[in-house]
């Protein structure tokens, strides 16, 4: 019992090592301690408590950005490229395509007449000739009916 | 760069980190809060990661100013053991509230009071079983300086169990 006292008395002091300072605390949080020594189970229990607090809450790590790597940014970029480059060009083949398709069936159509008159006589003119080839009047395809 | 530095060397400091936190802010949630912000900074400095060969200092160190910034008591004098503070007027509670978790919570209330940068010296050595140099290196002070403050935060608790034994008899 001397030994705890005179710990303590150096303790108190800050003349004592850590183990020695673990001698106390384990001495201390005896319940079978001397009535006259008995207010410093207070200290121990303080201690045993408060080192066993810890975090509950743990570490939360940022969410990772997505890294583009090197590579996988000039890869990115060619496909880019590509993509673009074949639409321009199918694009364009389909272009020259089309126009080569009406440039060859394209003929301008003759100058015509907007008389209604000479419409009506040059249709005339053709019903007769059809008329003539067929044989037959308008007349006659009347009186079969 | 090895992220096995973070995760070997300072996520293990996490609980220390955070008893330190919550004896100088008194709040679960902000010494939460305020370990996660350190561990984030420190996260977020990969090129520091290879560098530091004392981790446990540093982060105590980190944790000490946040936490101090926080509370915005960068002033340590700020906290002292206010005069109304009188374990005299609560004689009467010693008497009545035998339990052990009471009278612990008035030793508890007590520590509280001291002078933050007693309270801190105090808890790394009695808690973390740190010696006078590494508590130096954490706090950036004399391991004369630590001595002297771990001193004087032992004796205000000798006082108190002194003045507690007096009223009792």
């Amino acid at each position: 019992m001397d030994r705890i006292k005179d710990l303590l008395e150096r303790y108190w002091q800050c003349e004592t090592s850590i183990e020695e300072e673990k001698e106390l605390q384990s001495f201390f949080l005896d319940k079978n301690i001397p009535e006259d020594l008995s207010s410093y189970h207070e200290l121990a229990s303080w201690k045993k408590k408060t080192s066993t607090e810890k975090l509950e809450k743990r570490f939360q790590f940022p969410k990772k950005k997505i890294e583009f790597y090197p590579l996988l940014r000039a890869v990115a970029v060619v496909l880019l490229f590509l993509t673009f480059g074949i639409g321009f060009y199918t694009r364009y083949e389909q272009e020259k395509k089309i126009d080569l398709i009406f440039s060859e069936s394209f003929t301008e159509m003759p100058e015509t007449t907007k008389d209604p008159e000479e419409i009506v006589a040059k249709a005339s003119a053709l019903l007769l000739l059809i008329e003539e080839q067929n044989g037959l009047k308008a007349d006659s395809l009347e009186t079969q009916e | 760069m090895n992220s096995d530095v973070f995760q070997k060397k300072i996520l293990p400091l996490a609980d220390k980190l955070f008893r330190l936190a919550l004896s100088i802010t008194g709040n679960k949630q902000d010494a939460e809060d305020v370990v996660q912000d350190v561990l984030l900074k420190i996260w977020n400095k990969r090129e520091i990661w290879g560098k530091v060969d004392n981790w446990e200092g540093y982060c105590i160190r980190s944790t000490r100013n946040v936490a101090l910034d926080k509370m915005e008591l960068k002033d340590n004098q700020q906290l002292s053991i206010p005069e109304h503070f009188d374990i005299k007027e609560s004689k009467a509670d010693i008497q009545s509230q035998l339990e052990a978790e009471e009278r612990m919570s008035l030793l508890e209330q007590y520590i509280e009071q001291l002078p933050e940068k007693q309270r801190t010296v105090f808890l790394l050595r009695e808690i973390e079983e740190m010696n006078y140099k590494d508590i130096a290196l954490a706090l950036n002070i004399t391991q004369e300086q630590v001595k002297v403050n771990l001193f004087r935060a032992r004796q205000k608790v000798k006082e108190y169990f002194e003045n507690k034994k007096s009223w009792i008899e």
